[in-house]
């Protein structure tokens, strides 16, 4: 795609994220029953849904959340992977055959077990609001997720940890966090940071499809997921309520389909498109 | 070969007994009882009911009786099925999860196989073709499946809104499980076959006018068919869990269905045995895969 096309679509997308912020935080759309589940017009561009709400607000608000778990989730599942990929690839030996046969029972199991029985043992924690709510299903995601990053930099770590500079370091008594920040870390973050990126709507994904199955966000929160699921129960009433969520979904997928997607040469090595994940939404 | 092929199963065991181990601790400590949202449940019933679901029992004893159980393939009571085994459950679900899955993976290994070819095939169509891929990738299951049940279903009535068990019903449900992985999995075809032919004995048949269908029908593929193998394991996963969504939407009463309402229902002993059950095929996906990898291409060392 042509980069100015790309970049009026980034800010397209910057825009909504900004719109959709400032809605979250301000504004709540006012319940009119004189309007419920009005189709789409000039005055409600998305219609209302089933309490008259504007829909184009919760959408938006919708948006928001679904972005708050889902970059949180991703942050948090880099950091940890980061962290025990380079400490398995570093020390090795037991360190590492532990970690490697984790990461196989991990990601031999529909992931859902693990987020459930997460999301249950923080309930105590997260039923304050709806910001704890949301940073511990984000953080519930991360632990079943961290596998992804912890692979590529274990394999990175691995690569470089035999070099001579390492050596050098090493000999001249560097400790092994300073060898981690000032000598691999430029090794490892160029495809770490590209892999990120590929990565990103996965969660944003995950949200949905947890949300959509009830196992995630619930109302009064609203999240994609929560809205695309109102949708599918009722678009043999009011299809535009699927519309609406499903569409802005989709818009921004794409864009990271067009922005971010992996090239050619670094497709396989990101752990990308391998299933799983990517495929169960 | 054959070291490496049980070396490779060893290992799957004790995956799985990790796996079960884990699990079933996790679950025994955990808040949430499957009896602590029934509404007003007399102490003594409470107790009788968890006892005869052993609930009270010492956690190491019944963790051994478990696994003597598990390994005599009984994986306990449903709790909240009355008088269901688990191994009924899923023997139950099983079929309509393995017709669905099975033709899934057929789908969506031919229909991979199409859009992986197409963009090379020929050059009218190989920008709409990749463009199509782009869209397709970012049209998630999540929207694409309502959306599908809508227009098809409800709007044109082209089939019918609940699987009833006549082939038609089923051609919705299985394209929408193979949609994503034949997607993936043609890109990934895509992107290899891109690649080979760059490499000097295509270019030498290209340049000796062989003619471009038999350049990647007979030459190019069989190269890149490693790839499209190796990717089986993960897609199969994907497949089982991806009908995990399918089945809620269509209402299918599989494996994923019962999957998730064991989840809803704190059914903790159906879940484990799904789990288990889950684990099991997977690790088996994974060594087949292995297996017929090496057999297609001897070079391959996996460790």
């Amino acid at each position: 795609m042509r980069p100015l096309v790309l970049k009026i679509y980034t800010a397209m997308i910057l825009l909504l994220g900004l719109a959709s912020f400032a809605l979250w935080a301000g504004m709540t759309p006012m319940t009119r029953l004189d309007l419920v589940l009005a189709a789409p017009s000039w005055a409600h561009p998305f219609g209302t849904d089933s309490l008259g709400r504007d829909l184009l607000v919760r959408v938006l608000q919708g948006l928001f959340l679904s972005w708050a778990v889902g970059l949180t989730a991703a942050v948090v599942s880099l950091a940890i992977g980061t962290v025990l990929g380079f400490w398995a690839g570093y020390v090795k030996g037991a360190v590492d055959s532990t970690l490697m046969r984790l990461m196989e029972i991990m990601s031999s199991v529909p992931q859902l077990v693990f987020v459930t029985l997460l999301v249950l043992f923080f309930r105590p924690w997260a039923e304050v609001n709806s910001l704890s709510r949301v940073l511990f299903l984000a953080l519930a995601i991360a632990l079943v997720h961290w596998m992804t990053f912890a692979r590529l930099t274990r394999t990175l770590v691995l690569q470089v940890s035999n070099e001579p500079f390492i050596e050098g370091a090493l000999a001249i008594g560097a400790t092994p966090l300073r060898i981690f920040w000032t000598h691999v870390r430029p090794h490892v973050w160029p495809l770490l940071r590209q892999g990120f990126f590929a990565n990103l709507p996965s969660f944003l994904l995950f949200e949905g499809f947890l949300s959509f199955l009830g196992f995630g966000l619930q109302p009064p929160d609203v999240s994609l997921g929560t809205l695309l699921q109102e949708g599918w129960k009722s678009f043999s009433v009011a299809p535009h309520l699927l519309l609406a969520p499903g569409l802005v979904l989709f818009a921004t997928l794409f864009y990271f389909q067009l922005a971010f997607a992996p090239n050619e040469e670094t497709q396989g090595r990101l752990g990308v498109n391998r299933g799983r994940r990517e495929d169960l939404a | 070969m054959g070291r490496y092929l049980i070396r490779r199963l060893l290992t799957g065991l004790f995956t799985l007994w990790g796996l079960g181990t884990v699990l079933f601790v996790l679950l025994r400590y955990f808040p949430g009882g499957p009896f602590d949202d029934e509404v007003a449940l007399r102490p003594e019933i409470r107790a009788l009911l968890e006892e005869k679901y052993h609930i009270h029992e010492a956690g190491f004893q019944a963790y051994l009786r478990y696994w003597s159980q598990v390994l005599q393939g009984d994986f306990g009571t449903s709790l909240h099925y009355a008088e269901q085994s688990v191994s009924r459950v899923i023997a139950s679900g099983f079929q309509a999860t393995l017709a669905l899955s099975l033709s899934g993976l057929i789908a969506a290994l031919v229909f991979g196989l199409l859009w992986g070819t197409l963009p090379h095939l020929s050059y009218l169509w190989s920008r709409p073709a990749r463009a199509f891929s782009q869209l397709g990738l970012s049209l998630p299951t999540l929207f694409l499946g309502p959306l599908l049940l809508w227009l098809l279903c409800f709007r044109f009535e082209v089939f019918p809104i609940r699987v009833d068990g006549s082939v038609f019903s089923y051609v919705l449900p299985v394209f929408l499980i193979a949609f994503r992985p034949s997607m993936t999995l043609g890109r990934l075809l895509d992107v290899r076959l891109r690649h080979i032919r760059r490499e000097d004995y295509i270019r030498t048949l290209e340049a000796l006018g062989s003619h471009p269908r038999r350049l990647i029908w007979r030459w190019s593929l069989k190269n890149a068919l490693p790839v499209y193998v190796g990717s089986v394991p993960g897609l199969a996963a994907g497949l089982l869990s991806g009908s995990l969504l399918v089945e809620t939407l269509f209402s299918i009463q599989g494996l994923g269905f019962q999957f998730t309402q064991s989840l809803l229902n704190r059914d903790w002993t159906l879940a484990l045995g799904l789990t288990l059950f889950f684990g099991v095929l997977l690790i088996g996906f994974q060594i087949v895969a292995d297996a017929v990898l090496m057999w297609l291409d001897p070079r391959v060392k996996i460790q």
